[in-house]
């Protein structure tokens, strides 16, 4: 699998860069437009991320032109500005994902993996961990062939930590993740914890071979057990 | 050009115009006037004529019209009398004159005679030129009258208006409140008077609102990342056991994701003063609250504090959709976490407002400074303190007020103006 990471920040295509070359992506990155026309005219991408406000112009000429090229697609936006007109331009010419700066690596993640779930596997939109298999659309979770039942927020949870397997997911970027965007009121994220809470208990009475670790004051990981 | 000249040229074009129609107007009711006068003077010639005649009946052989101002002639039958302007020979003057001819037919001793008798009207062309004259006369009396007028009196009457014009010019932000009082008895002054002092009003606390804003933005911004880099200085020489690492680390991430959500709330609040959601939708407080108070279950749970929606009514309102949902998410949050475990979230919407009443603090919260930025109870909550000033932006946006009041509970009413 092969990601262009366009994003002129130099410290943020690092971090992106490594994050998913920890996830054995090959990545290229491209830290102005003209060398991600020159990147995008030469290469297939399987996902590109792409920012839009680029020295040299806007990152919207690069979406125009793999449109141009007949390769519209696995485009992720991911912009500082959180306006819905850009979001809509985006989308409009083809972006799969709009993504606001600053977001988590883990949600990083989980949108690049949903976009390249949804060129590969063309349809069935399933991911599986361990004994567990969770099917996206038609929401439901079986351990071992087994119907777990899951809650909304449960469902959302074990998405995000599947999608994020072997990783660290903080409090924050779940509670986002499955609660939206708690934007002002009180970083007390401890009523997280209850949440988890539940979904051990599922997890362990269908005795699924995963296990929700506990990241002493940052968040969780899941790990096969 | 100035407004007093400008004035001035309207008003000596008007002047002129309707001086010229009243001269024309003026002239023929003079000229009406002679011409009567000269016709009666023509009468009576004719009269003394007649008079004579009864003495002197070679009279009757006049005929030279010229040279004894009258001639007599037989007539065939009685014709009416007749004025006419004519030029005829004078022979006194030597030349050919512009005459008034009276021509009458009249009766002697049994016979028709037509006598004519005339005048010189010579006089009349003076008397055009001195009417002339003497509207021209008037007509600069008039227009040196007005520009006295204007340049004295209105100069002083204007005088008001010159002063608070200088003082809006001179006007800096920061350096004053009021303009000085400019003494005016005319209406329109004393209305310019307190339009501008409103505005400098406006302004003025629009600014010292402004800079206190950037100064409490500035100072909420620096205390997270004062913290956050001396904990991950002293993590760098922490000898500690990966454990206590990761904790540090927890906390660092914290602050940031405590600064992140600040500048989200400051971006948000500039861009809807800015009226940058233009998305403007019906919406039912009703279904919203509903949303919006499953959405904060699980924080109300954590905190201990049991939630109720009450519908009795359903205020509609046409805003943007994304906005209706932190309005209420905001007021209900904040009524979850300003409150006391074991505490109340009671909220009611009617068709006209939409109230949450929340269990909390004893005694009512400044109802002035509630909706203020950066106005926080505690600083233990970690809040960023825009959460009810948002809401309120959010209000002002949308035609609504929300108003605070304490009953034993603390009660936040939203209803349209």
């Amino acid at each position: 699998m092969k990601i262009l990471v366009v994003e002129d920040e130099r410290e943020l295509a690092d971090v992106i860069t490594r994050s998913l070359e920890r996830e054995r992506y090959v990545v290229e990155t491209a830290r102005d437009r003209t060398t991600a026309l020159l990147k995008i005219a030469d290469h297939a991408y399987d996902c590109i991320l792409l920012d839009i406000m680029l020295p040299g112009g806007s990152g919207l000429d690069v979406l125009r032109e793999l449109k141009a090229l007949g390769r519209p697609g696995n485009v992720i936006i991911i912009s500082a500005k959180d306006s819905l007109h850009d979001k809509l331009a985006g989308l409009d010419l083809g972006a799969d994902d709009y993504l606001t700066k600053p977001f988590h690596i883990a949600e990083l993640n989980a949108r690049v993996r949903s976009v390249l779930r949804r060129k590969t596997l063309g349809g069935s939109n399933t991911i599986s961990a361990g004994n567990v298999r969770m099917d996206l659309d038609a929401r439901s979770v079986e351990v071992d062939g087994v119907v777990l039942a899951l809650n909304r927020k449960e469902f959302d949870m074990l998405t995000h930590f599947v999608l994020n397997k072997d990783r660290l997911v903080s409090r924050g970027s779940l509670a986002e993740h499955v609660w939206g965007d708690h934007a002002d009121q009180g970083d007390d994220l401890d009523f997280v914890y209850s949440q988890i809470k539940n979904l051990r208990r599922k997890l362990k009475q269908g005795s699924a071979t995963l296990e929700i670790q506990a990241v002493y004051g940052i968040g969780y990981k899941l790990v096969e057990a | 050009m100035r407004l007093l000249n400008r004035s001035l040229l309207h008003l000596s074009m008007v002047l002129l115009l309707v001086l010229a129609a009243w001269a024309v107007a003026f002239f023929f009711v003079v000229r009406h006037a002679v011409v009567d006068s000269i016709d009666e003077g023509l009468e009576d010639q004719e009269e003394i004529i007649r008079y004579r005649l009864q003495q002197d009946s070679t009279l009757l052989h006049v005929h030279d019209l010229g040279l004894h101002g009258f001639a007599i002639e037989p007539a065939a039958a009685k014709t009416r009398t007749v004025y006419r302007d004519t030029l005829l020979y004078v022979p006194s003057e030597g030349k050919v004159e512009p005459v008034r001819l009276m021509t009458k037919v009249f009766k002697h001793k049994g016979e028709f005679y037509r006598m004519q008798v005339y005048t010189s009207t010579v006089e009349e062309d003076d008397l055009v030129e001195d009417i002339l004259i003497a509207l021209i006369g008037l007509y600069f009396t008039l227009l040196l009258t007005i520009i006295i007028v204007n340049n004295v009196v209105l100069r002083r009457v204007w005088r008001p208006f010159h002063a608070i014009l200088a003082q809006l010019k001179t006007f800096r932000l920061g350096s004053g409140r009021a303009l000085a009082d400019v003494p005016t008895a005319i209406s329109e002054f004393k209305e310019l008077k307190t339009a501008a002092n409103a505005l400098v009003h406006h302004a003025t606390d629009t600014y010292e609102n402004q800079r206190a804003f950037t100064e409490n933005a500035a100072h909420e911004l620096q205390t997270p990342l004062a913290i956050a880099i001396n904990k991950l200085e002293l993590l760098a020489e922490q000898q500690g056991s990966e454990e206590e690492r990761m904790a540090v680390l927890g906390e660092v991430l914290a602050l940031l994701e405590r600064l992140t959500r600040l500048n989200k709330s400051l971006l948000l609040l500039a861009r809807i003063e800015n009226r940058q959601f233009p998305d403007a939708q019906r919406i039912s407080f009703a279904a919203l609250m509903r949303e919006v108070m499953e959405e904060l279950a699980d924080l109300a749970a954590h905190r201990e504090v049991s939630m109720k929606l009450e519908v009795t009514g359903d205020l509609e309102r046409s805003m943007d959709p994304v906005l209706g949902r932190i309005l209420l998410a905001n007021l209900v949050k904040n009524a979850i976490v300003h409150n006391v475990p074991g505490g109340s979230v009671r909220a009611t919407v009617d068709a006209h407002s939409l109230t949450i009443r929340n269990t909390g603090a004893d005694r009512p919260v400044d109802a002035t400074r509630i909706f203020g930025r950066f106005q926080k109870e505690t600083t233990a909550d970690g809040g960023t303190g825009l959460g009810l000033a948002i809401a309120k932006a959010i209000a002002d946006l949308n035609g609504l007020r929300i108003v605070y009041r304490f009953d034993g509970e603390h009660v936040l009413e939203v209803r349209g103006l």
